[in-house]
């Protein structure tokens, strides 16, 4: 069924760019050719019926709010990756999916930055750094840009002609790319480690590092970053790329009663476990999107004892009446929940 | 008003069955009394068009009509006060042909007519008050406190079971099959069963004679559908939308379903199937249709969601219909042959150009979805040809058992046990599905066993004919009877259709078939009991003891 939702809003797909063979790009547009308004840096939510279940995924924009008309992301194939894979399969123009409003804060505008611009990113995660670059290009700030991407091999590089153009039109943009394996002696070789990050970085003050990828790398990049002793508060990495470590917990330790009236569920909530892990096994219909406290889809409203880790947007009556994002809450109490 | 039909009827501890001002299903309180006086009326047709019968005087008209009538009482069809009417003293003006043309052939013969039965004698009163006075002389339940629970739950099996068969009758004359035997039987039957028997043996031997007719019904709608539409075939169907103008076509009337794909080819609109209508993209000559894009949405009981947001009309060739005020498409909805809401436009003859004409003037989809397709279309041929694979493997141990689960779909909670069993059945386990009970699993991935898909959607709810043919294709190869097969029958039911096909398979034998979600609220634990030592007939549990009990068959 075409979506009636106000949360969701079908984006046509107007264009699918083939990245390298295990990734594309796609390019979307409003219904009636609204504008876009989104900070660069942010994310879709998009909804997709996987074999009759729905499924929510988040994707970073690769594009820029500059050019507010269209929307990109990038998806890469990963290995069990049900609705990645299944996007990549069947997504092609001219089809619509619905999507979230624009959201994240993963942005230029939501943290502490300075002129001197480290847009570090493995695979797929180049997304988000892509369009930070743009936007800082296309509206002429005042910054430099060192934009450092780790791939695999050459073939893997995502959006590599794009990057290539920035870096020869504009002097404010310098790309290194460190492959796994290359001939080219344009490219770094090997992973990023500590030498490569002392010789990309050796002077890392006043710098601002923006990073996104794989949680190992991001990892990667946060350690090496300390033990260089970089000005913390100014390191930035995306957090929607959640482990999902929810169903070694459930096992584990004590659980509580909830009820949803609503639904007329009865279910248990495990200590350790999401609330909201625990909504979709009872088969309350909540919406976990982002799953990692940004996006505000599965917020509901609680009566119990809660331990909660993010409110982001939430408002303050919202907090006063007792909703919470069922993501970022567990449970200490037994617990009445409404969506 | 009384009506206990349907699954969803009211159960309260003073009493089950539908009995204030409107029924679970909308139905008003005065077209429910109104259908209660039309089945009466159209009983005592059948009381003459059965002794005419002894004269050898049969009039095709009123065979077709009778049932066609019957099925307008059946859930879910007819809410409209007229109409009823209308077929109520259609009715009687047929039995007065008939009465007349008996009674002049007794004379003739030298005999002297039968005493009429009381429906037979029925007179309908002139007008609309007269009418709903009559109801409680009449209703469905009538002498109930002459009689114990049992004998009147063992009636309402039969009166409902035949309803259902009469249904089947209509589907299969619009495919042009007739039988004489099998309107004799039903015109007997019918008749019969306004005399109020209490005679507990002669009722239960009536409900299996219900079931046997019926299966001669199923036979025959399968041969008028095979006959116009060549055998299903396995087809990849889209349930997804496709940018542009649409039409929707629901219920079971496959003719209707062409005549509008015919009159649409060519306009750029295109025809999407809902609910029973799904199988319709297996037959030959209906799937040849490019424009027969996909189909939409799931069950009747999601209707006033789902056809509220579908921009285009909706045509009903039959049940279910519930109330279009509710999603607000009542000016969208049209109604075809015994379907008929208040105030919904109602198309009579074959020219759709009103259907297309509100069509164009809507705006279709705005853009298609990722398509998703799923498989249907295996009827009785391609079961068939499907049927050595299916036994090499069973041969080789990689089939361990079948299951058929189908029927009715509805919105109770407890139907989650449909959804539930088919994702917990084994890997190595062959479901096989039918009717809209299927909307609760069928969008789902089921895998393949050796390339042979493990669900198997097998068409409409007659479409149990198949499923018939397949295990008796299979108990003859192995050399045993349907009961001694690796096969369970889980089924769900709502409304009398599914009673009738429930009846079928006990009149055939087959045995320990489990239904759910609920027990008909007519049936009492006596009659439930009995059914159970006569054919292990149960009810579902729960999903995870059933299964293991059906398993270990």
């Amino acid at each position: 069924m075409q979506t009636e939702s106000s949360t969701f809003e079908p984006l046509v797909c107007i264009k699918r760019i083939d990245e390298t063979a295990d990734s594309a790009t796609f390019e979307f547009k409003k219904l009636d050719d609204g504008l876009f308004e989104y900070k660069a840096g942010q994310f879709l939510t998009f909804e997709v019926d996987v074999a009759g279940e729905l499924e929510y995924r988040a994707y970073s924009l690769s594009s820029t709010p500059s050019q507010p008309e269209s929307v990109a992301v990038t998806i890469k194939r990963v290995l069990g990756g049900k609705v990645s894979n299944y996007l990549l399969d069947h997504l092609q123009a001219g089809i619509a999916l619905p999507a979230m409003a624009p959201a994240g804060v993963f942005t230029l505008q939501d943290n502490p930055t300075t002129s001197e611009l480290l847009l570090m990113s493995a695979g797929s995660g180049i997304t988000p750094c892509m369009s930070m670059a743009r936007w800082l290009l296309d509206t002429k700030q005042a910054v430099n840009i060192h934009f450092i991407y780790s791939a695999r091999s050459e073939d893997d590089v995502i959006m590599a002609n794009s990057l290539i153009a920035l870096n020869e039109q504009y002097d404010n943009f310098r790309l290194t790319r460190i492959l796994e394996q290359t001939n080219n002696t344009d490219d770094m070789q090997g992973i990023l480690d500590a030498p490569l990050f002392e010789k990309l970085i050796p002077d890392n003050r006043g710098r601002t590092i923006f990073t996104c990828g794989p949680a190992p790398y991001m990892q990667a990049v946060e350690l090496l970053a300390e033990q260089s002793g970089f000005d913390m508060d100014l390191f930035h990495k995306e957090s929607f790329v959640a482990l999902d470590n929810s169903k070694e917990l459930v096992a584990s330790g004590v659980s509580y009663q909830a009820v949803a009236p609503q639904y007329g569920k009865s279910f248990k909530v495990a200590e350790n476990q999401s609330l909201l892990d625990a909504l979709e096994a009872a088969g309350v219909p909540v919406i976990g999107a982002c799953r990692s406290g940004v996006c505000g889809a599965c917020k509901c409203k609680v009566t119990g004892e809660i331990e909660t880790t993010s409110q982001a947007t939430l408002t303050a009556e919202q907090i006063a009446q007792g909703y919470v994002l069922s993501c970022s809450s567990k449970a200490y109490s037994d617990l009445v929940v409404e969506l | 008003m009384f009506c206990i039909q349907c699954e969803q009827t009211i159960r309260t501890p003073a009493g089950d069955g539908c009995s204030y001002s409107q029924g679970m299903c909308g139905k008003t309180e005065e077209v429910s009394d109104l259908q209660d006086v039309l089945i009466y009326a159209l009983q005592g047709t059948s009381f003459y068009a059965e002794k005419a019968r002894e004269f050898d005087i049969i009039n095709a008209e009123i065979d077709a009509f009778v049932p066609k009538a019957f099925f307008a009482t059946l859930t879910n069809v007819n809410f409209e006060a007229d109409r009823i009417v209308g077929y109520a003293r259609l009715a009687q003006s047929y039995r007065d042909q008939l009465k007349q043309k008996y009674e002049v052939a007794c004379l003739l013969a030298g005999q002297q007519p039968v005493e009429p039965s009381a429906a037979a004698k029925f007179e309908l009163a002139n007008d609309h008050l007269g009418l709903l006075s009559q109801a409680s002389s009449v209703a469905v339940n009538r002498g109930k406190e002459l009689v114990n629970e049992d004998i009147m739950g063992l009636r309402l099996l039969c009166l409902y079971g035949l309803k259902g068969a009469a249904a089947y009758m209509e589907h299969a004359y619009i495919l042009g099959q007739t039988d004489e035997q099998v309107s004799a039987e039903f015109h007997q039957i019918f008749a019969w069963l306004a005399t109020d028997s209490d005679d507990l043996a002669e009722l239960l031997e009536t409900s299996m004679a219900i079931g046997t007719l019926n299966y001669k019904i199923m036979e025959m709608l399968d041969l008028g559908e095979t006959t116009k539409f060549g055998h299903p075939q396995p087809s990849q169907v889209n349930v997804k939308s496709v940018a542009g103008k649409a039409i929707l076509v629901s219920g079971h009337d496959l003719c209707d379903l062409e005549m509008i794909l015919k009159q649409t080819e060519g306009t750029g609109i295109n025809v999407y199937t809902n609910g029973e209508m799904l199988p319709a993209h297996g037959y030959p000559e209906l799937k040849k249709y490019t424009h027969l894009v996909a189909n939409y949405g799931s069950a009747w009981q999601n209707q006033q969601k789902e056809f509220a947001s579908f921009p285009g009309p909706i045509v009903m060739t039959s049940n279910c219909l519930i109330d279009p005020n509710v999603g607000d498409y009542a000016d969208r909805i049209f109604t075809r042959s015994i379907v008929g809401w208040p105030g919904v436009a109602h198309i009579e003859g074959n020219d759709f150009s009103e259907v297309i004409k509100c069509a164009q003037a809507m705006e279709g989809f705005k853009y298609s979805e990722i398509p998703h397709e799923i498989t249907v279309g295996f009827g009785r041929n391609a079961l068939m040809n499907a049927a050595p694979a299916v036994i090499e493997q069973v041969k080789a141990g990689n089939i361990r058992h079948f299951f058929l689960v189908g029927g009715c779909d509805g919105d109770k909670e407890e139907r989650s046990y449909y959804t539930d069993l088919t994702k917990a059945i084994p890997q190595d386990c062959l479901i096989l599905t039918l009717a809209c009970g299927k909307f609760k699993f069928n969008k789902l991935n089921f895998g393949e066993i050796n390339g042979i898909p493990r669900l198997l959607d097998v068409g409409q709810c007659n479409d149990s004919y198949s499923a018939i043919q397949l295990a008796l294709a299979l108990a003859e190869e192995f050399e045993c009877g349907v009961n001694d097969l690796p096969l369970s029958l889980v089924l769900s039911w709502f409304e009398q259709k599914a009673i009738v096909v429930l009846l079928t398979l006990l009149s055939l034998g087959v045995k320990n078939i489990r239904v759910g979600p609920s027990k008909p609220a007519f049936l009492t634990d006596n009659l439930l009991n009995v059914l159970n030592q006569q054919f292990g007939l149960t009810l579902i549990t729960d999903v995870e003891s059933d299964l293991e009990t059906m398993l270990a068959k």
